[in-house]
């Protein structure tokens, strides 16, 4: 990992230019009649199956001020649909939408269904305020999927959303949590190491970075 | 006459020439602003403004737009301020306002009382899109102009507002 | 769209009727235009067409060919300045140290300070972004559709401070800045969504219900 500090040091301009410059917008395209009724067949789907189909909506017309091609747009959506499914095995059927939407955004980064399911775990044994405006849980997806996309192994990354859900981490530390993490790569950190030091102070039973994570009876790998 | 001269007499200097822009499109600005603000006293005021606006900035009225749809795009803003300045402070548009309904305001007092609350349920982006597209008959493209939203946010807008009507309107409202 | 139905129909016939003009309010848009200055009817195209002859009126110049050179370059060094200019993204400020001022949910005084009410079950939400150089901001995402032009963000600062409040309902959101229309940035202080299906990178918000 650090062996050619160098090159390191090159991947890591890399990514800060990556994560920080913009790109150039193409101008939308509007959404094709076949299109619509393609979606709106899925929307009702997704409405009989208790998802919500609001978001199936919502990607289409991002897809449309995107400037995608109109099939671009209906894979999207049909895979967001398949997403929303496989997060609904996996939490139960009393997830909230919020809960639905980030584990979709979770799946999507990478996360098996067993990930989802065992921060779903530790939720219920969490004791918290009131159960029905808890948020923490689709907290720990969306700290989940960026830190994904900040490239911290998949793994590495659950692995340490879980220790912060086990040790009960609230809903504001989990952001500035991650907010920390950013920060740290940015200042050319090794993401996984970051993501494990910072995680520590609040979960203190996680293992330093470098030790192979005990494997769990159920886990897939 | 017809528009263009019109435009120009008033551009000209012509103020009454005015007029007979105002006796052309007032009667519709006028239906346009009082099913969307759902209020004769609001619609009034905002046609008023509207109309007003657009004799001042006549200037820049650019001959590849019709007229009407010209006005409209300042009837349609205007009427987004007002719905907004129902609200206080500084705001972005807000996506689902408090309806007239629940608030017991007049409603639009010409339309059936079902056919208003049903109207009232919907978001203003919604309500607006649906009166341009089939009160007004406007294409998309049109729509597109007026609103400054793209053609697909409006055939959503517009699809929305047609299933929420029709979930209000019609028996199968009552099966929820 | 499919067929129309009674219900529909119903509906647009009673929308289609003309509504009760009030003379008196009518009247008072004529009587608003006659209160406003004249306008002149264009003196200033007699200029105009003075300048255009004069510009088009041939006449007889000497340079030197330093002073020609020099010209050239000035031209040339501009044109590169504005072309690099056009083509230059507004880069935020690190996200780092500023993204504790970033995009955030404002807290209830600032809300109370501000009088906005607001509905059970939403926030209140400063969007926040430093682009400096930019001349146009707005904030594209969930909440309004996608729609581009929708929620433009008023500039604060001299240098290049963004925002504008929006309302919220709690839940999941993704959206991005659009920067002058062409260049699509995601906040730098906010988390990111995975990979973007249509190759853009989204941000996620995420607000307590």
């Amino acid at each position: 990992m650090c062996r050619r500090p160098l090159t390191s040091l090159l991947l890591c301009c890399i990514f800060a230019v990556l994560g920080l410059s913009p790109c150039r917008a193409q101008p939308g395209k509007p959404l094709g009649d076949e299109t619509l009724e393609a979606v709106s067949l899925m929307m009702d789907s997704a409405r009989a199956e208790s998802l919500p189909a609001e978001t199936l909506m919502q990607k289409a017309l991002e897809g449309s001020t995107k400037g995608a091609t109109d099939q671009k747009i209906r894979e999207a959506v049909r895979a967001l649909l398949n997403r929303l499914r496989l997060a609904k095995k996996a939490l139960g059927s009393d997830a909230t939408p919020p809960e639905l939407t980030t584990a979709a955004g979770a799946i999507y980064a990478g996360v098996d269904t067993s990930g989802i399911r065992r921060l779903k775990e530790a939720q219920a044994v969490r004791k918290t305020g009131d159960p029905s405006n808890d948020q923490t849980l689709a907290a720990e997806f969306v700290v989940l999927a960026d830190l994904i996309s900040r490239n911290v192994p998949v793994d590495t990354a659950s692995q340490v959303v879980i220790g912060l859900a086990e040790a009960n981490v609230g809903f504001a530390e989990i952001f500035e949590f991650r907010r920390l993490v950013e920060q740290d790569i940015r200042s050319g950190a090794v993401p996984a190491e970051s993501a494990y030091r910072r995680a520590r102070r609040l979960a203190p039973s996680l293992p330093p970075f470098g030790r192979e994570p005990a494997r769990q009876p159920g886990d897939s790998r | 006459m017809n528009d263009i001269e019109a435009i120009q007499a008033v551009i000209g200097g012509d103020k009454e020439a005015f007029s007979w822009l105002v006796d052309r499109y007032y009667a519709r600005s006028l239906r346009f602003a009082v099913r969307m603000l759902q209020s004769q006293e609001d619609g009034e005021e905002t046609t008023q403004d509207a109309f007003v606006r657009a004799y001042q900035t006549l200037d820049r009225y650019e001959h590849r737009d019709r007229f009407e749809a010209w006005l409209f795009k300042i009837l349609v803003n205007r009427c987004r301020t007002k719905a907004a300045g129902r609200n206080r402070g500084r705001w972005s548009e807000p996506l689902a306002e408090e309806t007239l309904a629940s608030r017991n305001e007049m409603a639009d007092p010409l339309l059936k009382r079902d056919m208003s609350r049903a109207l009232a349920q919907l978001v203003p982006e919604q309500r607006e899109a649906f009166i341009l597209k089939f009160v007004e008959d406007m294409t998309y493209e049109e729509m597109a102009d007026v609103t400054g939203a793209d053609v697909s946010a409006l055939k959503m807008r517009v699809m929305r507002a047609r299933e929420q009507l029709k979930k209000l309107l019609t028996r199968e409202g009552d099966t929820e | 769209m499919s067929g129309n139905e009674p219900w529909f129909d119903d509906l647009i016939g009673e929308l289609k009727k003309p509504v009760t003009e009030n003379a008196r309010a009518k009247a008072k848009i004529m009587e608003k235009v006659r209160e406003m200055p004249s306008r002149r009817p264009a003196r200033r195209g007699d200029t105009l067409l003075t300048f255009l002859e004069w510009l088009v009126r041939g006449r007889t110049v000497t340079v030197s060919p330093l002073a020609v050179t020099v010209c050239a370059l000035i031209v040339v060094a501009g044109a590169i300045a504005v072309g690099r200019l056009m083509t230059r993204p507004h880069e935020p400020f690190p996200g780092g140290a500023l993204s504790k001022y970033g995009t955030h949910v404002v807290g209830r005084d600032e809300a109370v300070r501000l009088a906005h009410a607001t509905k059970p079950g939403e926030s209140l939400v400063n969007f926040v972004l430093i682009a400096p150089g930019a001349s146009r901001v707005t904030v594209i995402g969930d909440f309004n559709n996608w729609d581009a032009g929708a929620t433009p963000l008023q500039q604060e600062s001299e240098s290049g401070l963004w925002t504008v409040i929006v309302p919220l309902p709690a839940g999941r959101h993704e959206y991005a800045f659009l920067v002058d229309g062409e260049w699509w940035l995601p906040d730098p202080s906010a988390p990111r969504a995975p990979k973007d299906d249509f190759d853009r990178v989204n941000s996620i918000m995420l607000i307590e219900g």
